[in-house]
């Protein structure tokens, strides 16, 4: 449960260190800051598609959840509680700076792919920032992260069901943009 | 249902999704788990593994570690910051349990003390009904036994109250072993007993 012994506070529970901030050890809370920071700016740049941005979503998320962590029960992971909160921050962005995403939005021509079925990681980077909000965080956290989707359908706050078919959708949309699928009547 | 209808149901399940429509999560289910198995909706163990070799964490998507270590130390300045509001807000949680404990207690006096008037009040009411009830009360029941009595039936009575008085007389005569015969009783004997009942037919 988080436990981590290469870092600081190693051998401490993320329970535990949640507690100790709980009662008013501030310094605590850099131990949590330090062993999820890369993996919030991980998923906060996949989201954003932008490091700058990605940079000011883990600032505001880390503060946000050291500010309601007086709330935080333990139900799920603190992982799974702050990754729910950076998304929140990417959404929040999102709507500030006023971008859309269209739900079946047309995807730019992508790369031809290579024999080796090896996919451009810059095409499909972009690719995946144009995939609606709900699919492309459940690609990102079962992909980047190996999140089961129980775990997913707390971050986004849906049903395990609802996180499954938003990432086979997602996948889905992004082999029919990299591989459009053949007709009814043969091979395209 | 054959094959083509699961796909062309998972295909409409996810245009809904599309369109933002809320879905029944059985129907997500059954979705899920057409999409993982059925070779031309899903197939897509080989993509996804292309997928998460494309899209995996690499260095170069992250920042420097003296850049991670900077933006650390900014988010802890920051939150440093925040033990005001942090030790406000324990302060704001021990007044409120402290009022409330107040509140409670004079609540409790209040209630206490409203409890108290409430059953003086109801004492003394009860005395006053008590003493109410107390004044003599007349006793209708032979006063309204009275009125049910028919007016004839009690003239009658009266009559035949006066008839038994004979009556009474002879059968107080009957009673008693010496017989008291009118004949007998002396002129102011009989002037009594006509005064007591007043003017007598004939007797005999």
């Amino acid at each position: 449960m988080g436990k981590e012994t290469s870092k600081p506070g190693g051998n401490l529970d993320d329970q535990d260190i949640v507690a100790r901030v709980q009662s008013g050890d501030r310094e605590a809370f850099g131990i949590l800051v330090d062993r999820y920071q890369r993996m919030v700016f991980a998923l906060a740049q996949r989201m954003t598609g932008s490091p700058d941005e990605a940079r000011d979503v883990v600032q505001s998320a880390f503060l946000n959840a050291f500010r309601q962590i007086g709330g935080f029960r333990g139900d799920a992971s603190f992982k799974t509680w702050v990754y729910g909160i950076a998304l929140n921050e990417c959404r929040m962005l999102y709507r500030k700076s006023g971008r859309t995403v269209a739900m079946d939005a047309a995807p730019e021509p992508a790369a031809p792919e290579s024999r080796g079925h090896a996919l451009d990681r810059l095409v499909l980077g972009k690719l995946v920032g144009r995939l609606p909000e709900k699919q492309k965080a459940a690609l990102i956290l079962r992909v980047c992260d190996d999140l089961p989707f129980r775990d997913i359908g707390e971050i986004l706050g849906t049903s395990e069901a609802s996180a499954k078919v938003n990432y086979f959708h997602a996948v889905k949309k992004l082999r029919g943009w990299l591989r459009p699928e053949p007709d009814e009547e043969g091979e395209p | 249902m054959t094959e083509r209808d699961a796909c062309r149901r998972v295909r409409q399940t996810l245009q809904r999704l599309d369109q933002g429509a809320t879905v029944a999560d059985s129907v997500l289910e059954d979705a899920a788990a057409h999409l993982g198995g059925c070779p031309d909706c899903g197939g897509l163990e080989t993509f996804e593994t292309d997928l998460r070799t494309a899209l995996h964490e690499a260095p170069a998507d992250l920042p420097s570690a003296a850049d991670l270590e900077r933006d650390a130390l900014a988010i802890m300045e920051l939150v440093r910051a925040e033990p005001a509001r942090l030790a406000e807000q324990r302060a704001a949680r021990s007044r409120a349990a402290f009022g409330e404990r107040r509140s409670r207690r004079a609540r409790g006096g209040f209630v206490r003390w409203t409890g108290a008037a409430a059953a003086l009040a109801a004492s003394l009411a009860l005395l006053l009904v008590e003493w109410r009830e107390e004044a003599p009360v007349i006793d209708r029941r032979p006063v309204l036994a009275l009125d049910d009595v028919d007016a004839s039936e009690l003239a009658a009575s009266d009559d035949a109250w006066l008839v038994a008085s004979y009556d009474i007389f002879d059968l107080q005569a009957s009673d008693v072993e010496d017989v008291l015969r009118v004949e007998d009783l002396s002129d102011d004997e009989l002037d009594a007993l006509e005064g007591m009942f007043g003017s007598a037919p004939n007797v005999s």
